[in-house]
Order: structure tokens, then C-alpha cells, then sequence
């Protein structure tokens, strides 16, 4: 056996992994000299048996004719090639005032979109065109990597809009107050702080007084702006009845089924009982047509639902005086609050004051707030201006 | 020293190469390399004795394989006791 190995060593045969098994020898050899080795080996008394057998040449010799299997390998790299050639992904990063379908939206209109093909766009122009589009894009980049389009873009702090100066008007009270504060940026201040002011009055005049060399004046006419803030009084009124219904629930509970068709329900069947005080509490049964289907346009939503009636009984009942106090309280403040909201308005003093009535009870919240005031009014001419004064 | 070595030591030329002689390298007690080896003379999991011009060169331990085998070269893996010049001593 050594006799063999060593024969094919000297006639220029490599061998690899050689190792004794049980008497054989085992060594992977090149398929180019098996043929060789066979008869070197047959020589030397020994006997070749391939085992095993991989690599190109092992394909080849099996598969080489096999021109089916060729065509489909062929046709794979094609289609890979051909499936690489188009976009398949839009990856967008960094946009935060814009969302996603936004700036798709708006790739598409330049033609990239997704299942497009690669090639054919200037993606700098396009970038350009964007940039110039949307200026508070501060930095924009588009490249496509594999398959998918990488969108990344720098939003930067958008510049403070140009206060254009419009039309001649005053700015004027919106409602009652007392000016706590004014600015003025364009215009003549009419009020000062600590002026009583009512709905309606001019607190900052769009007319301009300029005093010439001769003695006369001359008017100009602008857009009255400037930040004017002042303390109002609002009341909010409520009130609250005496007698509500406490439920005492049975632990009964009866089901009605409904079509749902559209937006309008068949009643497929109905308990014969009274369920005017019972809770309701509804819920789909199973899963709608939609679900499986996906919304199809034209075709309504279908499905069942499962009705519940929660039973109980009514028993009527009085709240105290204090229970009174603190559900109006509640509501009071609620209301105030959505007030101060609305208005942007800071709270300098609340008071709150309940009066009993034959149905319960009514409570007055009286408050003061400081608020932004003014509005757009109609340009007061001096000649009005002086009659008025 | 016959006459070739002498020359050749003289002309200042690589030995190893122009009188082949064997060269061992040795990467710790699992991983040996011979050049130069004229044939093998046993070779199992245990023991693997070589014929070069210099002599026998014995390699005894466990699991010895041949990584790689061609004329004059030999790559060889295992867990190695001893390598010794010299035959069978066993």
C-alpha cells in the first residue's frame, strides 16, 4: 500500500487528507489524475475505488449535458441580474416635517417610485429640484444602493417669516379689559397700560401723524401690529340637577345579533323583553368579509355583531348638597380650563359661587385672565379719530 | 564532506536546495513540515517513518494524518510524541 502511495508521489500526483482507515488509504486526489493513478495503483498490486467526489470537475462530468439544468442557471443569473435592475425599496431617513408618503409622493412625480427602473434618473437633478422645493431641506442626498433608494435629508430651522407689511387697518379690543401691557411695531398706540378698555376700541391706531416744517400734518396710513395684553373677567355658569338614577344591575345579560351592512344594521334576531334600562355593549362576531378580502371599493363592510344588554334596575335617587357642590366644582373647572385653553390664557384669580334652585343647584365661576388682546379693524381716518375725542 | 558539499559551501550557494537536503519544521507537537523526503516508508495513525538522503526521520504520536503529500514534500498534522532521526527503534 505504501508502495502505491509513494509510486504516485513520485509520478507527480498530489494527494490530500491522506490517512489510514482499517487497512485502506484514503486521500482526495484530482479527478485529472484518477485515470493515471488507476494504473499506477493497478501496478503496484493495489486496488483504486473512488469513494467520494466533489468540485467543478464532478458537476461538469455529471450535470455538463444536463442543458436543461444549464438554461435554468442561465436564466436565474438573467433574472437576478434583471430583478437587480429595478427599485424595489424606498428607504427615507431624516424627514420630520414631511412625512414619508409626503416625499414618496413627491419622488414619484420625478418617476421614482417603487418596481421602476434604475437607470435613466439624474438623482442630482432631482435632488436640485427638491432642495429648491423645499427649503427648510438643508441638506438632501439620494443614491441607490442594491435595489433600494436611500433617502436621507437634514431639516434645517426654517427662517423667520418676513413680516410684510398689508393693507392699512387698526388693531383693535376683541373684548372688555384692562390693558396690562403694550407694544407697539407699527402704528400709533392708542391705550396705555392700566386704560379701561371696551369691545370694539382702537388700541393701536394705523395712522401715522407726521408733523411738517410749515406747521401742517401730513397722515401716512399702515398696518397696525404690536403685542397688546390685558386682564379680562369671564363668568361660566352651570348647573346641576338634583335627582339622578343609580342602576342596580340584575347580572342578567340578553344578546340581540345585527347584520352590519354598510353603515346600516339588520336586527337577524331580537329578545321579545323590555331592554330600556339595560347598558349596551356591542361587539364584532368573528371577523368581517373585509378581513380576508381586504377592503374592496364599492363592495360595503359585512359582518356580524353581537349586541349585549347589561340589565338592571332604575332606582332614583337625591344628591346631598355637597355632592352637589363638588360635581358643579368639577364642571366648573373643567370649563375653565378648556377656556383658559382655547384663549391662551393665564388664571390671575378665580372665585366660585353656588345658589340652590328648585331643580338643584347652579354654580358661577367668575375669573380673571391675562390674554393676548386685539383683532383686525377697519382703519378709524383722523377726522373720525378727533370727532370721537 | 565529499566534494559537491564542498564546492558548494565555497561558491556560497543554498545547500538545502542544490544537495536537497531534508528540512524539518516543527509548529508546536501538531503540525510538521518535511521537504526533501525521498519516500515513505510506514505511515498509520500512530507512526510515520520517511527515507531522506540524511536517513530515516520517525514521527510517533496519535491521529496522524498527511495534509498534503507531493514528490519531496510533505505537510503532516497529529498529536506528536517524538520526531527522531533514526529508524525503528520500537
Amino acid at each position: 500500500m505504501i508502495r502505491c502511495v509513494n509510486l504516485l508521489l513520485g509520478r507527480g500526483i498530489e494527494l490530500k487528507d491522506l490517512r489510514r482507515e482499517e487497512g485502506d488509504v484514503l486521500a482526495w486526489i484530482s479527478t485529472g489524475d484518477v485515470e493515471k493513478a488507476a494504473s499506477y495503483a493497478k501496478k503496484s498490486g493495489c486496488h483504486l475505488k473512488i469513494l467520494r467526489e466533489k468540485g467543478a470537475p464532478y458537476w461538469k462530468k455529471h450535470y455538463g449535458n444536463r442543458y436543461g439544468f444549464l438554461v435554468g442557471l442561465i436564466l436565474l443569473c438573467v433574472g437576478i441580474f434583471f430583478w437587480n435592475g429595478f427599485i424595489w425599496n424606498i428607504d427615507i431617513r431624516g424627514n420630520k416635517t414631511h412625512s414619508d408618503l409626503e416625499v414618496r409622493s413627491r419622488l414619484a412625480e420625478y418617476g421614482l417610485t417603487e418596481g421602476t427602473w434604475k437607470e435613466g434618473h439624474d438623482l442630482e437633478k432631482i435632488k436640485n429640484s427638491l432642495l429648491l422645493e423645499y427649503p427648510e431641506w438643508s441638506w438632501m442626498s439620494l443614491s441607490i444602493q442594491g435595489t433600494t433608494l436611500q433617502v436621507r435629508l437634514t431639516e434645517g430651522t426654517p427662517p423667520p417669516a418676513m413680516n410684510e407689511e398689508g393693507d392699512p387697518r387698526d388693531w383693535v379690543a376683541d373684548r372688555d379689559g384692562i390693558i396690562y401691557s403694550i407694544v407697539t411695531t407699527r402704528g400709533t398706540p392708542m391705550v396705555r397700560a392700566g386704560d379701561v378698555v371696551r369691545k370694539g376700541d382702537v388700541l393701536i391706531s394705523g395712522t401715522l401723524t407726521i408733523p411738517m416744517e410749515d406747521g401742517s400734518t401730513q397722515y401716512r396710513y399702515t398696518e397696525a401690529a404690536g403685542e397688546v395684553y390685558a386682564l379680562c373677567s369671564q363668568e361660566i355658569s352651570l348647573s346641576q340637577g338634583k335627582d339622578y338614577i343609580e342602576k342596580d344591575y340584575t347580572g342578567e345579560t340578553v344578546h340581540e345579533l345585527l347584520l352590519q351592512w354598510g353603515d346600516s344594521r339588520i336586527s337577524l334576531y331580537k329578545p321579545f323583553r323590555d331592554l330600556e334600562y339595560a347598558d349596551i355593549i356591542e361587539e364584532p362576531l368573528g371577523r368581517e368579509f373585509s378581513d380576508f378580502l381586504g377592503e374592496i371599493p364599492g363592495i360595503p363592510r359585512i359582518g356580524l355583531i353581537r349586541r349585549t344588554y347589561v340589565l338592571y334596575e332604575p332606582i332614583r335617587k337625591t344628591y346631598s348638597e355637597d355632592q352637589m357642590k363638588v360635581l358643579l366644582g368639577t364642571a366648573l373647572q373643567k370649563e375653565r380650563d378648556r377656556i383658559l385653553e382655547e384663549e391662551s390664557g393665564v388664571l390671575t384669580e378665580e372665585s366660585i359661587e353656588y345658589r340652590g334652585t328648585e331643580e338643584g343647584m347652579e354654580g358661577t365661576l367668575s375669573m380673571k385672565m391675562m390674554i393676548e388682546m386685539g383683532e383686525e379693524g377697519i382703519l378709524t381716518p383722523p377726522e373720525a379719530q378727533e370727532e370721537e375725542s | 564532506m565529499s566534494r559537491k558539499e564542498r564546492m558548494i559551501r565555497a561558491l556560497g550557494m543554498p545547500e538545502d536546495v542544490i544537495l536537497r537536503v531534508p528540512q524539518v519544521e516543527l509548529m508546536g507537537r501538531g503540525h510538521l513540515r518535511l521537504d526533501h523526503y525521498k519516500s515513505i516508508l510506514e505511515f498509520n495513525e500512530n507512526r510515520l517513518v520517511v527515507t531522506t538522503s540524511q536517513g530515516v526521520y520517525t514521527v510517533e504520536g496519535e491521529k496522524i494524518r498527511i495534509c498534503f503529500a507531493k514528490m519531496g514534500e510533505l505537510d503532516v498534522e497529529g498529536v506528536f510524541t517524538s520526531v527522531r532521526l533514526g529508524g525503528d527503534s520500537a
